[in-house]
């Protein structure tokens, strides 16, 4: 199991760095200090989130939906955070994080039912 | 340019709200990859934790491993006596319970009325309940010079871990017992990430005689509730788990602060010079 979850924050951060940087080129975010930012703030939030999912999922602690909830939007609001405090050219910090968010989380919603 | 870039992050956005409305099932957020199995991922809450280990004992002589509950999907067969390790289980509507398993780097599950429950220290400890006692500082004089033994339960023949003393308290124990020979145990619940029994008379002999308890009456197979045969939080894979994920933890918080650190110093500058 423990193996199973380090694996897990691994994939998950490599999975959601690309998929986020697929996004903001493709919304016109393309500097590479942005690009490079990006990274480090998915590095910040997404093995967090990832722990605390696999946590209560595996030991039935709270509410997984509401959970994921929960945490989502706190990563949407600390990416934002980020991106407009030490980001170049993100014009809508807020709107960017919850897009690339978004995206992310629609893109593993289709991998898991591959 | 500003209309564009604006009117792209809205599309997006839109197209992925209009992909969450009509999705159903688990959340994943950020692309939260879970190999566990997916069948557990989406039924989580009708599942049980177990946590325990048994061996394969099918009339057939192998058992079978399938995706899922409900699947028709072989993952593979194991002969009768392979040794499996049940994490969780789950009841169907038949009132089959299944348990999923994590072998050779393959998961599946399989009826838990084909295995054979390995006697444990939860065995143990429902067989002998009554014969415990309350721990009254029998050991409180002992100074640990070479490391005390830790064993699964009282004649297992099976080492857990060996004990050195870490700090100036007491090791706190739990309960102790008497066996037909004499020997009188104690069992840790946890102390530094160990727990397990130690033979009070012979602490630190690692040759006890073995005296294995065996599976009886409904437990051969798993039958009944099988809630009534899971202990509290008091078992092996839990407590090792526990220290895992607290360096797991550990690891991520010192990630996290030395990620925010980098950003703010490089992109600060950076931005200060931009």
């Amino acid at each position: 199991m423990e193996e199973s979850i380090i694996i897990s924050l691994v994939i998950s951060l490599v999975l959601t760095i690309i998929i986020e940087i697929i996004f903001a080129v493709f919304v016109g975010v393309r500097e590479k200090w942005d690009l490079a930012l990006l990274c480090l703030v998915n590095v910040l939030t997404n093995p967090f989130v990832v722990f605390i999912y696999n946590l209560t999922t595996y030991y039935h602690i709270w509410n997984t939906h509401l959970t994921v909830l929960v945490l989502e939007i706190a990563t949407i609001l600390v990416e934002a955070y980020y991106y407009r405090t030490y980001g170049r050219n993100f014009r809508h910090p807020l709107l960017f994080s919850f897009g690339a968010n978004a995206f992310s989380y629609m893109t593993g919603i289709i991998l898991s039912l591959l | 340019m500003r209309f564009r870039l604006r009117s792209r992050i809205i599309n997006t956005i839109l197209l992925g709200l209009i992909l969450i409305i009509i999705s159903k099932g688990i959340a994943h957020a950020d692309v939260i990859w879970t190999p566990n199995d997916d069948f557990y991922l989406n039924n989580a809450e009708q599942c049980d934790t177990l946590g325990r280990s048994f061996t394969a004992n099918s009339t057939d002589g192998s058992i079978t491993l399938w995706k899922s509950p409900i699947s028709k999907t072989k993952i593979a067969t194991y002969e009768n006596g392979t040794l499996f390790y049940v994490s969780v289980t789950f009841t169907d509507e038949k009132d089959e319970t299944w348990g999923v398993i994590e072998i050779d780097g393959k998961t599946g599950w399989t009826k838990m009325k084909d295995l054979l429950l390995v006697y444990d220290n939860i065995s143990f400890s429902e067989d002998h309940e009554k014969e415990f006692q309350e721990y009254n500082g029998e050991f409180d004089n002992y100074v640990i010079i070479d490391p005390i033994i830790l064993w699964t339960y009282p004649g297992s023949g099976e080492i857990r871990s060996k004990l050195s003393k870490v700090d100036d308290k007491q090791i706190p124990f739990e309960s102790t017992y008497t066996d037909p020979d004499g020997s009188q145990w104690g069992y840790i619940p946890y102390y530094y990430s160990h727990k397990g029994w130690v033979c009070l008379n012979d602490p630190t002999n690692e040759n006890l005689p073995v005296n294995k308890g065996t599976v009886t009456t409904t437990i051969s197979p798993l039958q009944g509730d099988i809630q009534d045969n899971i202990l509290s939080p008091d078992i092996d894979a839990n407590n090792h788990m526990s220290s895992v994920l607290m360096l797991l933890a550990i690891a991520i918080a010192v990630l996290i602060t030395v990620t925010g650190i980098i950003i703010r110093v490089v992109w600060k500058k950076n931005k200060k010079t931009y």
